[in-house]
């Protein structure tokens, strides 16, 4: 409880937002202009060099809109979701090591605050499809759910992995721990796992069974317009970047790497795998959702539980 | 049972692969869109794009001599002429030619049917308008010269 | 300086504090399911919110992540399949209620009484976390291994509840 200090909070609460707007305008167009180039398009061209710009004025284009809300929906309910959605992003960013020195918030627990805050994103998807009154609202927050039923303990599974590798809950410690040899070729069973559970994580195709745009309208999001549905969007776009950046910590060295200062490595590789999970979404058909809860229950949990009993075994050895 | 599991996960992954060296190499690759209207298309030679009539190389009046076939073909019933001999001339030459384009279904029959081949495919595919009557009667006139040469002999002839 | 921690401390912990309870009474009192259940999650977090107050933060962050994200999300998953019409507002408490309100509080009252004779020191101190897997495994092994045969039996029970049911359907398996 020594600790508070509030200007310190505050700072580290505005990079943060900052961050979180930088990143989404980044990845968004990032996202349009590989799903652009993968179709043999140009992707936006028109709003600043290479339409960097664009998804600033489609930002400014949704915050201008209304925010319209159904006649039988749970207003409470409604309105909560997109904040819910959105809000426990600004927390689980505090703990991620953008160096040795770089973090808003050192704690001994970071790695486990990151992913129970991340779970609360499933909880505002769920509301938001139980508030808005409608069927593929609703559809899409009771598939959300299924899903992070299926891959939660694969993924927490690969996370206790790493953890007992390194000993620690702490995101720096652990980064710290690669300084050789990164985790991603130590462990790259885990690694392909994690990789899977962070797509399933953030709602991304091929699992996005939760907005499915050719069944679902848009899911859970079908209701909303204006400024709730860009929070929904920031929100998404962060969460990929909070769960890149974990496994950066995680598997691939964090900070570590040769020549550029450490900030920029650890940016090049959250960025690397941002592009990895577009290229996915670009690549893969969504699946359904027995397939995901085959894969989930049969494949990952399976694999995930053997390479956590291997690795508990040779490190006690 | 062990194998077959192990098996099909190494495919499974086989393929996704495969998938993405797809994908990485189209994105490499060179865009086929361009940035309209600031670059255009180069078209094949036999595009069709809507009909328009084809000028007589010397004069640059239409061909046609308003015939009437090209309307009589047409299956959609989408052509209209209306023509009569201008001043000292031995064929007539059409004084109204309009296309209605929205039910035009490009399929070149008139184009097929005109004895002097005074009809043939434009290669305009910008096309877009405020209003559907843009296209309901588009005048394939306008773009070429008039054996007419005042704008009064034409109106007498709509009446 | 210190004086003023102490405020924002006490401040924070009357705020969890009445997270807590009003969640509780939420979940219990809400006409609508789902109110139910959101208030459930709200007093779950005002749990972990205490947790964190008392000096553990390990402790919240598990209460969070076991009881908001997967207890709650599975119930919300059962509670997805029976939606009702939305009803609002609170519903009339039954007589009955006294009852988990009088026994908890003489619970409580037992505790602190059995407690009292504690030193007070005012701020809770905050432990490695390294402690709690020691003493799991340690001290308290025996208690530990009795809940995962707990665990194991209630997977069990469920599995072949679940077969039990199929069987029924189908006449074999
Ligand atoms: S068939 Fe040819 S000549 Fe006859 S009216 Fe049509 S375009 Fe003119
Ligand atoms: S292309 Fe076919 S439909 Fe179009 S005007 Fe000619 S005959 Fe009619």
């Amino acid at each position: 409880m020594k600790d508070i200090n509030l200007l310190h909070i505050v700072i580290s609460l505005l990079g943060i937002m900052g961050m979180v707007s930088l990143n989404a305008v980044l990845v968004v167009w990032l996202e349009r202009k590989t799903a652009g180039r993968m179709q043999f398009r140009h992707g936006p061209m028109e709003v600043g060099f290479h339409g960097i710009l664009q998804t600033l004025a489609d930002g400014i284009k949704l915050v201008s809109k209304q925010l319209v809300a159904p006649s039988h929906a749970d207003t409470a309910l409604f309105i909560m979701a997109p904040v819910v959605s959105l809000v426990p992003i600004f927390v689980a960013m505090m703990p991620i090591p953008f160096s040795a020195t770089i973090l808003a918030h050192e704690t001994d627990t970071g790695l486990l605050l990151v992913i129970a805050l991340g779970l609360l994103n499933t909880l505002g998807i769920l509301l938001a499809g139980w508030g808005s009154d409608n069927k593929y609202g609703l559809l899409g927050g009771t598939r959300a759910v299924g899903q992070i039923l299926a891959y939660k303990i694969p993924l927490l599974l690969t996370v206790l992995t790493i953890v007992i590798l390194a000993g620690s809950f702490s995101l720096r410690e652990i980064a710290m721990s690669q300084n050789g040899l990164w985790n991603a070729f130590m462990q790259p069973v885990a690694f392909l796992i994690y990789i899977v559970c962070i797509v399933l994580e953030t709602n991304r195709s091929p699992f996005d069974m939760a907005e499915a745009e050719s069944e679902l309208v848009a899911g859970f999001h079908t209701e909303y317009s204006g400024m709730a549905f860009s929070m929904f969007f920031l929100a998404e776009y962060s969460y990929m970047f909070v769960a890149a950046a974990l496994a950066t910590v995680m598997f691939l060295g964090g900070w570590h790497g040769p020549i550029l200062p450490a900030p920029i490595w650890f940016i090049l590789k959250v960025y690397f795998l941002l592009f990895l999970m577009i290229w996915f979404r670009w690549t893969f058909p969504r699946v359904r959702i027995d397939q995901m809860l085959m894969m989930g229950w049969k494949v990952l949990l399976p694999i995930s539980l053997i390479n956590f009993l291997i690795t508990a075994v040779v490190l006690a050895l | 049972m062990i194998t077959s599991y192990v098996h099909e996960i190494v495919r499974g992954t086989g393929s996704l692969l495969a998938g993405m060296k797809v994908t990485i190499k189209a994105m490499l690759s060179r865009t086929q869109t361009v940035q309209w209207p600031r670059q255009y298309l180069t078209l094949p030679q036999r595009f069709r794009g809507h009909i328009q009539l084809v000028p007589v190389e010397s004069t640059g009046y239409p061909k046609c001599f308003a015939c009437g076939n090209c309307a009589r073909t047409c299956p959609s019933k989408c052509i209209t002429v209306k023509g009569k001999k201008p001043e000292g001339a031995k064929k007539k030459s059409p004084t109204t030619f309009l296309l209605d384009f929205t039910k035009c279904s490009l399929c070149g029959l008139c184009v097929e049917s005109c004895p002097v081949s005074a009809l043939g495919f434009s290669k305009d595919y910008a096309m877009a308008g405020p209003s559907r009557q843009d296209f309901a009667e588009m005048d394939l006139l306008s773009s070429l010269a008039s054996p007419f040469s005042t704008q009064a002999s034409k109106e007498k002839d709509h009446g | 300086m210190d004086n003023f921690i102490f405020k924002v401390y006490y401040l924070s912990f009357a705020i969890v504090l009445a997270q807590t309870v009003a969640g509780g009474v939420l979940a219990v009192a809400a006409k609508n399911l789902i109110h139910c259940f959101l208030g459930m999650v709200v007093a779950l977090i005002g749990v972990a919110g205490l947790y964190y107050h008392l000096g553990s933060p390990f402790i919240a962050l598990m209460q969070v992540m076991i009881y908001v994200g997967a207890v709650c999300v599975a119930i919300a998953f059962g509670l997805s399949l029976t939606r009702k019409a939305g009803e609002e507002g609170l519903k009339p408490l039954s007589p009955m209620a006294v009852v988990p309100v009088v026994l908890p509080a003489g619970m409580l009252a037992a505790t602190l009484k059995g407690l009292s004779h504690l030193e007070k020191t005012g701020m809770p101190r905050k432990l490695d976390e390294s402690i709690i897997g020691w003493q799991l495994l340690g001290n308290y092994l025996f208690p530990f291994e009795i809940i995962s045969v707990l665990l194991t039996l209630a997977v069990i029970g469920a599995l072949s509840v679940a077969l039990i049911r199929r069987r029924e359907k189908n006449g074999n398996i």
